[in-house]
């Protein structure tokens, strides 16, 4: 469970109080500037709270270093280029998602079980293990971040407009692999976006930011 | 235009030990993408311990380990200095390697230079290491580094302390450069304070001549090509100052080595992943 109890962020984010329950999917819509993506850094761990306090299944992560929090939170970010690194390939990418929490033998059961998570994409990735990101287009790379910050056993997802630098067949792909990875993966997760169209995309609780804070969206 | 062999052998050994060096200058300008200017003193240091303790008797495996030992422990000021202080990566290497000619006079006895008998089966230390090392990169903690190099909030973003990957990769660039200065020494029986002059230039003309050369894509293979191009590098030279058509002399090694780092850079640009 994510309880986040009132968070201060620059002038940004004023008391903000939010809980998330286990497997729960969360849908927080907002215009640009409202505080969404201040959010998404601070529980992420990339910006710094003034004040308030973030607990992840109890344990308080408000201070901890976001490449800490980054083995208990898996984010995927806008930019389609920064959830991946083109210059490795599609396997050796996996590899690294994979070793997120502490080094671990890449035997080739681990390599099976790395195809039958992109299979799930139906891009025939699986087959491409061998072949750089950069051959990728922008829908593919943030499909195969998609299943990067599943791969292991994190217990938040947290997805920043993931679909914003997408076009608009790119992006109904991508939210189609979305809705199918949460499913089955059962996980609690994040989903922030400026695009109200989303709404209609999952079953989950709707939450709208207004001048950095929360508020039932009806 | 005609080169002894024996000169062409002796272009392939002195390129063997800068294979090191521009092992180490891989590491750091290519692996964790670090301008590191801390190799200038590094490779001196390493000269400078294996000049000392080869004088006083040690044997010279020992030596070379000291002075990899000590060209980490540079790397780790350098490491520090820009993680933890947040000097920037070329003011902090530009710090250490300026420190290091005080620290090394100091250990060569405040002499400029130091002699001693020269000592050359070390040289091959280097094949062994180059093939640890490429090992090392195709291991997990070696995609680890390479992402470090790539995009520092990917790595962070999965989970990699980027600041500790940064020191160690410094710390064993610095170790490798110190070893070739180890090694240089024991080879030629000799040291100077101001031997590093150029180490950077050398090691980076080596790196690029070794990736347009080879058709190496990736990083464990690259290490490979680093020692290669470095052999290669020292026979383009040789090559060049036997070139008695252009009249060119030994003091024109700097100019010559401009020109072959810019003919190789121009040469058709092949795809160069890491």
């Amino acid at each position: 469970m994510l309880s986040i109890s009132n968070l201060c962020v620059r002038d940004v984010l004023k008391n903000l109080n939010l809980i998330v329950q286990p497997n729960e999917f969360v849908l927080i819509v907002g215009a640009n500037g409202s505080g969404k993506t201040t959010l998404f850094g601070s529980i992420s761990g990339m910006i710094k709270p003034k004040a308030g306090q973030i607990l992840l299944n109890g344990a308080n992560i408000t201070n901890m270093p976001q490449y800490k929090r980054a083995c208990l939170i898996s984010s995927v970010s806008q930019d389609p280029r920064s959830g991946t690194i083109g210059r490795m390939t599609i396997l050796e990418n996996m590899c690294i998602a994979y070793m997120r929490s502490g080094y671990k033998k890449i035997s080739s059961n681990v390599v099976e079980y790395f195809k039958t998570k992109l299979s799930v994409l139906e891009m025939g990735l699986e087959f491409r293990l061998s072949e750089y990101v950069d051959a990728l287009s922008g829908g593919q790379r943030q499909a195969l971040s998609l299943v990067m910050s599943v791969i292991d056993d994190c217990k938040l997802l947290l997805l920043d407009e993931i679909t914003s630098a997408l076009d608009p067949k790119a992006s109904s792909m991508v939210m189609k692999i979305t809705d199918k990875l949460v499913r089955n993966e059962g996980k609690t997760c994040l989903f922030i976006t400026h695009d109200t169209k989303h709404m209609n995309c999952f079953n989950g609780r709707v939450l709208e930011m207004k001048d950095g804070r929360l508020k039932q969206k009806n | 235009m005609i080169i002894p062999l024996q000169e062409l052998i002796t272009s392939a050994e002195i390129g063997l030990i800068f294979g090191s060096v521009a092992i180490g200058i891989y590491l750091t300008f290519r692996a964790i993408n670090f301008a590191d200017l801390t190799c200038d003193g590094s490779f001196v240091l390493g000269a400078a311990v294996a000049a000392v303790l080869a004088r006083n008797g040690f044997d010279p495996y020992l030596a070379l380990f000291c002075s990899a030992l000590l060209g980490s422990f540079a790397g780790l000021i350098t490491g520090v200095l820009n993680v933890k202080f947040g000097i920037s990566d070329l003011l902090s290497g530009i710090i250490v390697a300026f420190v290091l000619y005080s620290v090394n006079l100091r250990i060569m006895g405040s002499a400029p230079n130091v002699t001693f008998e020269e000592y050359r089966n070390t040289l091959f230390v280097v094949a062994p290491l180059a093939l640890g090392l490429a090992f090392l990169l195709a291991s997990g903690f070696g995609l680890k580094l390479r992402a470090v190099g790539y995009s520092q909030q990917f790595a962070i973003t999965f989970g990699t302390n980027v600041g500790l990957m940064t020191i160690v990769g410094l710390m064993l660039s610095n170790a490798m450069i110190s070893l070739g200065g180890g090694l240089f020494s024991q080879y030629q029986g000799f040291c100077d304070v101001s031997q590093g002059v150029g180490t950077l230039v050398a090691g980076l003309a080596s790196v690029i001549i070794g990736e347009k050369v080879l058709p190496f894509k990736k990083a464990p293979y690259l290490i490979i090509s680093c020692v290669i191009g470095s052999i290669l590098y020292r026979i383009f030279i040789s090559i060049a100052l036997h070139s008695s058509l252009l009249g060119i002399k030994t003091q024109d090694l700097n100019l010559i080595t401009g020109l072959i780092i810019v003919l190789v850079m121009l040469t058709r640009r092949k795809a160069r992943y890491a």
